[in-house]
């Protein structure tokens, strides 16, 4: 066996082992404590702790910085097993996948880089602050800005909805450049434990993902200027983190929804063997695994898409935006009709809050997908866009 | 053409600066110009010098400065009286 087969050989045992090692945790701790972690809206300790112990938060990293080097398929699969059991746990490694890939795609300084290093190394975890009051929900837009006071750059920042920021060992944030930008003109910052304090003025107690812990916090950090990502907000939010947030949200819904037809499959099939089934609820079954279906093809194919040399979809353009929201909306509004299905299946036994056949924490799981980022917000963004482009849709042929 | 981009960004870009004070090379993204202002300065672009973008020029960069919209606007005019 020559050295390039070695190689094939020893990266597919390690994305073998990646999903393997997924299905383990999502089994074992975020399996076990999924009910008790949403029933008292707390962090899901055990399933990271088993993430963290599996080198899994590495996952988006490339190999030669210390991580397993997942590709993106790769990621959305992690995303939707661990979903399948448990919500909070499946959200809160792919919100910390997604700050990862801003960092590996766009951390050009020596402090970014090494910082990656660390994570992958200690298997520290990052949260995100994109989010600030009085911007409507608005994410491209900052009131807070970098302050010098004298030698130091100060960041003070109240962020409403900062998920399992009490957890974090580093926070990604944005601000305005300096107190003289426009609300657009963004930087993307990295806040280490030991540069910031974060005070809590907002709990979080939800309908549903109540496991992600996401609480609001005000922030003060001392920035360091080598931590300050040198590519502007809009270019990183463009080129990464939008595309990698919707196609792992969208990852992370298709799981909660297969996890909620799991169980009416299960009911059903144990229906089956006492009495003849009437045919209404097995087409009803069909027809929405048929949804979800479509789903998970279309996020398949956006991972492959993005990460194909030479492929359309690209982050610069305005035609990519409307594609990752057109799946971004598509997969929110499947998640969400096919656990009510899953619901509507289970019956009597689906509407309680816990059972094998409970669906309740999944039907409200799902219920954050459409508003998170709001559907409306982003098909009024396509809809401009759209209105902008002449182009017809030829995907199939990805010329 | 310089003065008709000038013209037309003091008309749709939504700038909070005066315009004449926008350098050829400046970030207009970080002068205050949105996703949205920007896909409006494109659509009275096209109007107004009777050209259409393809998808391929329709990016964040194609609208991030006036050079850069001027050399897309030559581009395309100049392909369209081919």
């Amino acid at each position: 066996m020559g050295n390039g087969e070695m190689a094939t050989e020893f990266q597919a045992t390690k994305v073998h082992n990646a999903i393997e090692e997924a299905h383990e945790v999502a089994r074992g701790p975020a399996a076990e404590h999924a009910e008790d972690v949403d029933r008292h809206s707390r962090f899901p300790v055990e399933a990271v702790g088993a993430l963290k112990a599996r080198r899994l938060l590495g996952a988006a990293v490339p190999v030669s910085l210390g991580g397993l080097g997942s590709s993106l398929i790769e990621l959305a699969s992690i995303a939707m097993i661990l979903a399948q059991e448990c919500s909070a746990t499946a959200m809160t490694w792919s919100m910390h996948q997604i700050q990862l890939a801003c960092l590996c795609r766009h951390g050009h300084s020596r402090a970014l880089a090494r910082y990656i290093q660390r994570v992958c190394e200690n298997q520290l975890l990052l949260a995100s602050a994109t989010s600030e009051v009085g911007m409507g929900g608005d994410i491209r837009k900052s009131k807070a800005s970098l302050v010098l006071d004298g030698d130091k750059l100060i960041l003070e920042k109240r962020s409403p909805s900062v998920s399992y920021g009490a957890y974090a060992d580093g926070i990604l944030a944005t601000v305005r450049r300096n107190s003289s930008s426009p609300p657009n003109d963004q930087v993307l910052v990295l806040l280490r434990a030991d540069d910031m304090e974060l005070k809590r003025f907002a709990e979080w107690d939800a309908l549903g993902m109540r496991g992600t812990c996401t609480e609001g916090f005000l922030l003060r950090a001392r920035v360091q200027p080598d931590c300050i990502f040198p590519d502007p907000f809009e270019r990183i939010a463009s080129q990464t983190m939008v595309p990698f947030s919707h196609l792992l949200w969208s990852a992370c819904w298709a799981g909660i929804a297969n996890g909620a037809l799991s169980r009416a499959r299960a009911l059903l099939r144990e229906r089956a063997r006492k009495e003849n089934l009437n045919s209404l609820p097995l087409v009803s079954l069909a027809k929405a695994y048929a949804r979800l279906q479509s789903t998970v093809t279309a996020i398949k194919q956006a991972a492959e898409l993005f990460e194909r040399p030479g492929s359309r979809v690209l982050g610069d353009l305005w035609s990519t935006s409307v594609y990752f929201n057109s799946l971004k909306e598509t997969a929110s509004e499947t998640a969400v009709r096919v656990t009510l299905d899953a619901l509507s299946i289970c019956g009597f036994a689906g509407y309680l809050e816990s059972g094998r056949f409970s669906v309740s924490r999944y039907v409200r799981d799902a219920l954050s997908a459409p508003l998170m980022i709001g559907n409306d917000r982003l098909m009024s963004s396509n809809g401009t866009l759209l209105l902008a482009s002449k182009q017809e849709f030829d995907l199939l042929s990805d010329r | 053409m310089i003065d008709e981009i000038r013209s037309l960004l003091r008309a749709h870009a939504a700038l909070p600066v005066d315009v004449d004070g926008v350098e050829m090379q400046d970030d207009l993204y970080r002068a205050g110009m949105t996703s949205h202002a920007a896909v409006d300065v494109m659509l009275a672009l096209e109007e107004h010098f009777d050209i259409e973008f393809p998808d391929e020029m329709l990016t964040r960069a194609s609208f991030s400065s006036i050079a850069n919209i001027l050399r897309a606007v030559e581009e395309l005019v100049t392909n369209g009286k081919r």
